[in-house]
């Protein structure tokens, strides 16, 4: 996460493929009170947190604090009409190892499916081996059928985890 | 695309033309390699690959694909 609410917010809109004056709009403010609040010069009024918040799809507390939810979203199936196209969604693989090593991989799931095309593995994509035995074609088969969340956690005797999740 | 490596002594930071790295030429010529080490991958499947790779650049500039943490606090970190 960002270190600023300013900049929190601009990823965060970004990341919702928002522009500024969409926001303001939304928000019933101006495109310059927007820019004011990205670069930090100024902060968006408390009373339009909730609803800033839920436009950028994040909890108030997460939007002020920058520290994500420590629990991973739960497995949800959606509707069609609220399933999102394949290409604007992402796959996260998390591998914390028992020694303190921390792996993040962000992927676009419209860049796994054509790498699946072809022919790589997930092993390929991350570079270890404890993702040997996961298909990457069954997750994506999931996804499709509306699934997304926390799809795999599998803890192993020595401690590391690894969870995959697509949002 | 722009990779970060951090440990206690070093901090580098190489910033990587994208545009330069995934293209045409480039698909062409891995192409060529892959086939000289027995994986067959067609120059169209990997240029399928370039632009959703581009269309996602533009889609979310600065996107962290990879962050890895040592547990002596190294950090490695690849963004688009």
């Amino acid at each position: 996460m960002e270190t600023t609410l300013g900049k929190r917010i601009a990823a965060l809109r970004r990341d919702k493929g928002l522009k500024q004056d969409e926001l303001a709009q939304q928000l019933g403010v101006t495109p310059q009170a927007v820019s004011k609040w990205e670069n930090d010069q100024t902060c968006p009024d408390i009373t339009l947190l909730p609803q800033l918040a839920q436009i950028l799809g994040v909890s108030v507390d997460e939007l002020l604090s920058g520290k994500a939810e420590p629990e991973a979203p739960a497995v949800r199936v959606l509707p069609a009409e609220q399933r999102k196209d394949l290409k604007d969604m992402v796959l996260r693989i998390v591998v914390d190892s028992a020694e303190g090593d921390k792996v993040r991989v962000n992927l676009p799931l419209g860049l796994v499916e054509v790498a699946l095309d072809m022919g790589m593995d997930v092993s390929q994509f991350t570079g270890t081996d404890a993702l040997k035995g996961i298909d990457l074609g069954k997750i994506l088969e999931l996804v499709r059928c509306g699934s997304v969340g926390n799809l795999v956690e599998v803890e192993s005797a020595e401690g590391d985890i690894v969870r995959i999740f697509v949002e | 695309m722009r990779i970060i490596v951090r440990d206690k002594d070093t901090h580098l930071n190489l910033p990587i033309p994208t545009r330069l790295v995934f293209n045409g030429l480039t698909a062409g010529l891995l192409c060529w390699g892959l086939e000289k080490h027995g994986t067959h991958v067609s120059r169209k499947q990997l240029m399928v690959f370039v632009k959703e790779l581009h269309r996602f650049r533009r889609r979310h500039p600065k996107w962290t694909l990879v962050e890895v943490e040592g547990h002596e606090g190294e950090q490695v970190k690849i963004t688009l």
